[in-house]
């Protein structure tokens, strides 16, 4: 253990350096040698029950016949005894209702960004959709080119598609394909 | 002999933090598995879990926060930031600390950005104080409403590193560990600065000490 081999340099008996013969002497009895004085940091880590092994083992020992340090760990207890009547403030009834409907406000402001993400990714879909129809424009439509599900007859001759036309979709499909026949009929 | 003596009067025993089975441990680890189980529903969009947890940690948080800050109305607002930032934050709950410690972090983190926004706006006011802390009397009322009025004002006169610190220590119970978790120091800084903040308030509060 480092704390073993820690010499006190400042503590509750304001020793320093290591520990004397006479000191040693007065312990006999109980522990055969006498450890010099824990430092106050190390008493109040000790007081917590953050020392273990053979160091608590020592400082025990210690404490158990130190009067200094065994004041310190009083000192310490009484600190705690007189923390422990500090005011406990309560929250009143009607701080905890604002407190739920705050939490509800938290909670339906995150519904709205997610309503909010949601319109965003619908119109990104909107826009790109756009773009790519704009761009299929750019290209010649023709009764070959249209799609299956307008129901526009393959011909090449204007007229005659305008009459095959068989849906609103395709006569309109048509039109913006062939400048020249804008009154199209529909179906 | 006089040194037998007073080992039977004054030996101290340390306050070991238990380590095997207690007998309340069954009863803890059920509500740590509620809190759990109640952050896991809040995060797949059930409200009343949400509140449910809020409910269990309010009282604790809010003592805490008055604690931290020194009076009740800030203490209010840093609970609300505190359970908003954690509503928004559901996801980042790793499990690696209790719900109890997740939360005391984020009040933590946001007394830190509460006390940031203080000082900007104190910048060039007269008031030069942080949280204006009151001082502390000298013994008059032991035993007394004023020697919980003067604990508040000693406290609050500990820089907020010392005072958090000592708060989670002696207010909460808390481990080293949980507390440097909350903090996020390791665990010798925690203990120098229980050590330094427990000295400190000795010194403040030495009317009231043997």
């Amino acid at each position: 253990m480092i704390f073993f081999f820690r010499l006190r340099l400042s503590g509750p008996t304001g020793v320093a350096g290591p520990p004397s013969r006479k000191r040693k002497k007065a312990v006999g009895p109980l522990s055969g040698f006498m450890i010099p004085c824990p430092t106050n940091e190390e008493l109040s880590a000790y007081r917590d029950g953050r020392i273990d092994g053979t160091r608590l083992e020592l400082i025990q020992r210690h404490v158990a016949i130190c009067q200094p340090c065994g004041l310190e760990l009083s000192r310490l207890s009484a600190l705690s005894r007189l923390l422990a009547s500090a005011l406990r403030p309560q929250l009143s009834q009607i701080a905890r209702h604002r407190l739920h409907d705050k939490i509800d406000l938290a909670m339906e402001r995150g519904l709205i960004r997610f309503g909010w993400s949601l319109s965003g990714i619908a119109a990104s879909v909107l826009l790109i959709g756009s773009a790519l129809l704009m761009h299929v424009d750019s290209v010649r439509r023709t009764a070959e080119a249209a799609p299956p599900w307008l129901g526009v007859a393959a011909s090449s001759d204007a007229d005659a598609v305008v009459a095959n036309a068989r849906t609103p979709a395709a006569a309109l499909y048509l039109a913006d394909a062939s400048p020249g026949s804008s009154n199209l009929e529909l179906p | 002999m006089l040194a037998r003596n007073y080992t039977a009067e004054k030996t101290e025993t340390p306050n070991v933090e238990p380590k095997g089975p207690h007998p309340e441990a069954k009863l803890a680890e059920t509500k740590l598995a509620d809190d759990v189980g109640l952050l896991q529903k809040a995060a797949a969009g059930d409200g009343r879990a949400f509140h449910a947890l809020l409910d269990r940690h309010m009282d604790r948080l809010y003592r805490l926060a008055v604690t931290f800050v020194g009076n009740a109305a800030d203490a209010e607002d840093l609970l609300q930031e505190t359970f908003a930032g954690a509503y928004k934050g559901l996801d980042g709950f790793e499990g690696r600390a209790s719900v109890g410690t997740w939360l005391t972090r984020i009040l933590v983190m946001q007394t830190a950005r509460f006390r940031r926004d203080r000082k900007r706006k104190q910048m060039g006011s007269i008031e030069a104080s942080e949280f204006d802390a009151p001082s502390v009397g000298h013994g008059s009322g032991v035993g007394g409403v004023d020697v919980r009025i003067d604990i508040q004002a000693a406290l609050l006169q500990l820089s907020p590193a010392h005072r958090e610190v000592l708060v989670l220590r002696e207010f909460e119970q808390m481990s080293y560990e949980e507390i440097a978790e909350v903090l996020g120091v390791p665990q010798g800084t925690v203990e120098s600065r229980l050590y330094r903040a427990r000295a400190e308030l000795r010194e403040k509060l030495s009317a009231y000490l043997p």
